[in-house]
């Protein structure tokens, strides 16, 4: 079942990083930065997909970049705050993704 | 209705309101400028010019369909203005009702929304009317659409939300209400978006969380889009004439790489971290414009502690069934107001790419934005509710409050500028607006003299020195910086006071206005010419405007030249302004009739005015559309044909030079390629995504052909993949339209066309000794190549056979397009200093379609004819040598000279002398347009570099009192190593006078050892860059010009004229506003009604029609977009009446049942 599972991630994997590939990615940014986000934003979309209990721990994933992206901003080292920031609510738009098929059957959700 | 529950807030933000005009107002000023100018200054006039979808005030006329958003409000405020309300009140009464508005409507939408305590419904309407997006974005940006915006969502949205859930029709009604007082809003079209993707995401919201069944889904959908529907009809008189007449107007004031590259530099500043905070960076980091007091770390800090009660909100609203959809809301809206800032770029790229509308949104914080703040404020309640419930299970609950409450203060502090000063200007700066009362007595006089002796055929003003943008800075007692505003400061008369962002008529209004300048007392007929074109009655000469570093002109020296003219009178003067009037025999009314005509075939480069080169008569040009009939050629006096395009192309010889040295030395390879990588990191910082694309490919190509050369030189193979490859870099460079791309903004059209050359060059030498395949392959790049350097006017069609002596390296090209077959005499303009060219221009070799002729000129006026030379219709190319003048540097001891300047075998050395030395030269006869090439030998003696500088009259001046130059580059140089430099200076600015050099070295005032340059052999030319144009005289002028009568005209509206008009001859019937095809001329002889054929552009800008039937007739002139308007009006008119109607019908069924 595990090994399933894994193979079922790594699928989704490939499947969503060209996706996520183009929506993500332009000559304006630093390339290698944004290829790590693009892995983040994948391996978060695909794991989320295999596994949805990991929802909670990827908002609080969110919430700590959150923090951190707070900080920086507020040394004024903005480069890498927009990279923390946008790499949070990435996460967190894939999150309430997931949230979606609970939202539109209940309205709204008990548990995170 | 428990009226106690609604009372206290209610009276709470009247009184907030109240004390935030109070002191927004203490000094009894209005504010005005940026980009909406005077607003509420006079809603009087502006309901006079809004009501119709022509704004004849603001002359010569154009269609502003979008204006008519503008009715209702002023409407409402002009019957203010007649009961004794003056600009100021009436701004604070503005004022005070959006922030009222504002606030009780946030806090109605809350209680609306959850159960929640007043104080915190309060609260909530607090933090919508107070945080960083409305102190910036709203009031610091001076919208005026955006003040609407921000008022009426609240109520729009509590309406549209009972309309969708409860299907409650009065809530419908009150929402078509609200959009129709709050129409004003729309006047930023973007804000269509804005409203229906929340009412859109609202209604989505309804249907799909929880989904219920399809059946309430389908009701849900079916209320949307009644409500849509209903929307449309009663907003179908501003929106049918806005998206029927604005297309066209809009796709000429912008590109879609324009949008797109705004878009990219202005997502540069909407990150994920400015965004949430709602702060727009720009204005209160970058500009410190609300003071420097933000740059201090502890104020950075203030807007996250909001941003931690929405997170919180938007966190715990996923749990709650009422606030849910909001936290989703909240997070669509962040991806979309952060526009093309990261996460998920491309989407927004890609949609700007393919979809020019799209454009609209180029600004989305500032477009969608608004909606962060709005559903904010939701989420913040919703998080301080969420805490205190958290709080109270320990019964703590006074930390939460506490928190609450410095937060809040802290958020008081951080908008400080709203509570002490106001947050419309700068500290320094405040954006009080005092018209001089000049303004008034002005327009009064004109006022009265109109209607004493111009009751009919009234004419316009003419405001001078005439700005080409839409914006103005006068020097009034407050200062003003903003939107030209003489259509509302001057009732009297519609005002020429602007340009349009339109080129054909800005062209034209730049003629006009620079006549004064370029033309002299001895030839002033062809000034009165371009009055009497433009219908002008009366020029306001403003000595108040602040004319200095843009394209404007001293008002003294104009004074001077129209005080000399003859058929100007100075009638008036009230302290800045002077009124000078056209006397009565000179003038010519809007609507005439002539016989004689002259074809004009402008340019499209905008850089040719034909006023000098024409006789009086009236001037057609046919419009793009239609092509005009071979008769009205035929019986024109006569055809001046500009170029269709000009370009400067460097010789075929020094290419092929360039080409032998690239092939054989590798160094010289990759320098050429360097010349073109080091635009690339310019083109990614300001955000030219598509230039850079295309510089890439550039890059590409020519590192592809350099390594196809080296095989050639090691006679190594080439392949058929290495040319496919190269073919597609090409491919893809000519893929879009290479002429108009923005990177020739960046690299100049010579370069362009060097680099792209060395390509065309380099390929015959590589086919030498290939095997034919290759050949063949090469000889079809090379056929591709060459058809798309013809395409987009990089190379001449015809090779230019013409002699390239020492010195000339580049040529002029112009492409004509020859309407007819006639004999044109071919002219070069502009021909002021042609004693400084070899042979004064007399003898010059022209290349015409490929073949040379040397011609002789002869000198008429400001023109050199040489000679007369048959062309058939259709494509004409005409090309010489661009040759430099005589050396224009003036000799050492005429040269301004700063620190210790010595002279020694033609060596100048310049040392500074408490930081700073330089050598001025002065170019005699600088006149704008002029091209100057300047080239001088240099060498530094302890200095890094020195400043190389352009001064100009036109050039702005600084706090400090100093002249700033347009132009100023720091040089690098090497010591000791004499360098060679030469820089071909842009045109000058068309309002340029006068000019100089400066070659400018500084050092550190405290040091021991000076600066200092040493200079030989320095040259200022000026670059032969004047015009050809094609000239053919057909006819004799008809002695009697006149081919009939206007016997009657009244103008009903600035829309519609009626009136009487005789024909004699087969004319034109001239009209003096902007041309364009909604204006029709209908003539009726009582019996038949019928409308003129041809409709042409008239003078360079109006309208003109040719009625070829004899007779007299009654006429309309009309535009007849503004039915539309009308059509509309009774639509929405209709709808309201029906959805009360059925209203009041449901009442009554259910209070009979």
């Amino acid at each position: 079942m595990k090994k399933g599972k894994i193979i079922k991630f790594i699928s989704a994997f490939f499947i969503i990083f060209p996706l996520i590939f183009f929506a993500n990615t332009t000559s304006l940014a630093n390339s290698e930065v944004i290829l790590l986000q693009n892995l983040i934003f994948s391996v978060s979309l695909a794991s989320l997909l295999i596994w949805p209990y990991l929802k909670k721990y990827y908002l609080i994933l969110c919430l700590i970049l959150i923090i951190v992206m707070v900080f920086l901003s507020t040394f004024k080292l903005l480069e890498a705050a927009d990279y923390a920031g946008s790499t949070a609510f990435g996460i967190m738009f894939f999150v309430l993704l997931i949230y979606l098929p609970v939202l539109v059957r209940r309205g709204h959700i008990n548990e995170l | 209705m428990n009226y106690n529950r609604f009372k206290s807030p209610l009276i709470f933000f009247l009184l907030f309101s109240a004390t935030l005009i109070f002191i927004w107002f203490k000094q009894g000023l209005i504010y005005g400028g940026g980009d909406v100018g005077l607003q509420t200054y006079n809603p009087q006039r502006t309901l006079e010019n809004a009501q119709y979808i022509w704004w004849e005030a603001v002359a010569p006329g154009n269609p502003i369909p979008q204006g008519l958003t503008a009715v209702p409000f002023h409407f409402i405020f002009s019957k203010l203005q007649l009961i004794g309300f003056g600009p100021v009140l009436l701004q604070a009464t503005l004022f005070f009702l959006i922030l009222f508005f504002m606030g009780y409507g946030m806090y109605r939408l809350l209680l609306s929304i959850f159960n929640v305590n007043k104080f915190y419904a309060i609260l909530g309407g607090l933090f919508y009317m107070i945080n960083p997006y409305m102190m910036v974005q709203v009031w610091h940006r001076f919208v005026h659409s955006t003040f609407f915006l921000a008022a009426a969502l609240p109520f729009l949205v509590i309406f549209w939300t009972n309309w969708i859930k409860k299907g409650n029709s009065f809530s419908l009604l009150l929402f078509l209400f609200t959009n129709l007082i709050a129409v004003y809003l729309y006047g930023t079209l973007a804000y269509l978006l804005t409203v229906w993707i929340l009412l859109f995401l609202i209604t989505l919201g309804e249907i799909i969380i929880p989904f219920t069944n399809l059946k309430h889904s389908s009701r849900l959908l079916v209320k949307f889009l009644i409500g849509f529907i209903l929307w449309l009809l009663t907003n179908s008189w501003w929106l049918v004439p806005t998206f029927s007449v604005g297309p066209a107007t809009f796709a000429q004031q912008h590109t879609g790489e324009e949008s797109l590259v705004t878009l990219i530099n202005i997502s540069k500043q909407t990150i994920i971290p400015y965004s949430l905070q709602l702060v727009n960076p720009f204005y209160l980091f970058l500009q410190a414009e609300l003071g420097q007091v933000y740059a201090n770390g502890l104020m950075r800090i203030i807007p996250w502690l909001s941003v931690i009660f929405i997170l919180i909100g938007l966190i715990s609203g996923l749990k709650q069934k009422k606030i849910v959809l909001y936290s989703l809301i909240f997070l669509i809206v962040l991806l979309f107001a952060k526009g093309a800032a990261s996460p998920f770029t491309y989407p927004y790229i890609f949609g700007f790419e393919h979809l020019f509308s799209l454009g609209i949104l180029r600004n989305p914080f500032e477009k969608i934005g608004i909606l962060l703040p709005f559903v904010g404020s939701i989420l913040l309640i919703a998080g301080i509710g969420s805490l205190r419930t958290f709080f109270s299970r320990f019964n703590r609950v006074y930390y939460i409050n506490s928190a609450i409450i410095l937060s809040f203060v802290a958020l008081i502090i951080f908008h400080w500028p709203m509570f002490i000063s106001q947050p419309f200007g700068k500290p320094n700066n405040p954006g009080y607006v005092q018209v001089p009362q000049s303004y008034k007595d002005t327009d009064n006089w004109i006022k009265n003299e109109v209607n004493i002796n111009y009751k009919s055929n009234i004419g316009k003003i003419l405001h001078l020195p005439l700005p080409l943008g839409e914006s103005v800075s006068y020097k009034w007692r407050w200062g003003y910086n903003g939107l030209e505003s003489s259509d509302l400061l001057f009732s009297s008369l519609p005002s020429i006071s602007h340009g349009f962002n339109i080129s054909r008529l800005d062209d034209s209004l730049t003629a006009l206005s620079l006549s004064f300048l370029n033309f002299g007392i001895s030839n002033q007929n062809y000034i009165l010419r371009l009055l009497q074109n433009f219908n002008v009655r009366f020029i306001v000469l403003h000595k108040d405007i602040n004319w200095l570093g843009g394209d404007l002109y001293d008002p003294t020296l104009i004074e001077e030249k129209l005080n000399q003219l003859n058929f100007l009178k100075k009638s008036a003067s009230f302290e800045d302004l002077l009124v000078y009037k056209v006397s009565d025999d000179n003038f010519k009314p809007k609507i005439n009739l002539t016989v004689n005509y002259q074809l004009i075939y402008p340019s499209n480069n905008g850089t040719f005015w034909p006023w000098s080169l024409t006789n009086d008569n009236l001037m057609i040009t046919p419009s793009l559309d239609d092509q005009i009939n071979n008769d009205t050629i035929d019986l024109a006096n006569q055809v001046i044909v500009f170029p269709e395009s000009s370009f400067n192309y460097p010789h075929s010889v020094f290419i092929n030079n360039l080409v032998d040295q690239i092939a054989s030395s590798e160094a010289l390879a990759q320098s050429l390629i360097s010349e073109i990588r080091k635009v690339k990191p310019i083109l990614l910082q300001n955000g030219e995504i598509n230039a850079e694309h295309i510089n890439d490919k550039l890059i590409s190509a020519t590192e592809k052909m350099i390594v196809m050369l080296k095989a050639k030189r090691e006679n190594s193979e080439i392949t058929n993949s290495q040319l496919d490859d190269y073919k597609m870099d090409m491919e893809t460079i000519f893929s879009q339209d290479l002429r108009n791309s923005r990177l020739l903004l960046y690299i100049n059209e010579r370069d362009m066309s060097l680099f792209l050359q060395v390509h065309f060059h380099s390929l015959p030498k590589l086919k030498e000794g290939l095997n034919p395949n290759i050949q063949i392959q090469v000889d079809g790049i090379s056929q591709y190549l060459n058809n798309q350097l013809i395409r987009y006017n990089l190379i001449p069609q015809y090779s230019l056979k013409l002699d390239t002596k020492e010195g000339i390296d580049s040529q002029k090209v112009f492409k004509f397009k020859i309407p007819k077959k006639y004999q044109y005499e071919i002219l070069m303009i502009d021909i002021k200093g042609s004693t400084l060219y070899p042979t004064f221009l007399q003898k010059i070799n022209l290349s015409i379609n490929g073949q040379v002729k040397e011609l002789t000129g002869q000198l008429k006026e400001n023109v050199m004819s040489f000679g007369y030379y048959e062309f058939d219709s259709g494509d004409v190319e005409i090309g010489y040598n661009i040759i430099s003048s005589s050396n224009l540097a003036q000799s050492f001891d005429n040269l301004i000279k700063i620190g210790n300047v010595t002279i020694a075998d033609g060596v100048i050395k310049v040392e500074s002398i408490g930081g700073i030395g330089y050598i001025e030269s002065s170019i005699p006869g600088a006149r704008g347009g002029d091209v100057y090439r300047v080239s001088f030998e240099v060498m530094s003696q302890n200095a890094n570099g020195f400043n190389f500088q352009l001064a100009q009259d036109i050039d702005n001046i600084n706090e400090a009192g100093k002249k700033v130059p347009q132009l100023n580059e720091f040089i690098n140089l090497t010591p000791n190593n004499w360098q060679h430099l030469r820089f071909t200076l842009n045109p000058l600015k068309l309002t340029t006078q006068e000019a100089s050099i400066r070659l400018i070295v500084s050092s550190n005032p405290q040091s021991l050892t000076q600066s200092a340059i040493s200079i030989r052999n320095l040259k200022i030319e000026k670059i032969l860059n004047n015009d050809i144009v094609l000239k053919a005289v057909l006819n004799e002028q008809n002695s009697e010009d006149d081919g009939g009568q206007i016997l009657d005209i009244s103008q009903k509206s600035p829309v519609l004229y009626h009136g009487k008009v005789k024909i004699i001859k087969p004319s034109f019937f001239i009209f003096s506003e902007t041309f364009h095809p909604g204006w029709k001329l209908t003539l009726s002889d009582g019996h038949k009604n019928f409308s003129p054929k041809e409709h042409l552009m008239a003078n360079l800008y109006g309208n003109a029609y040719f009625i070829d039937q004899i007779g007299e007739y009654d006429f309309i002139l009309e535009f007849e977009p503004q039915r539309l308007v009308n059509r509309g009006a009774l639509i929405a008119f209709t709808t309201y009446v029906g959805l009360i109607m059925f209203i009041i019908w449901r009442r009554f069924r259910k209070h009979e049942s």
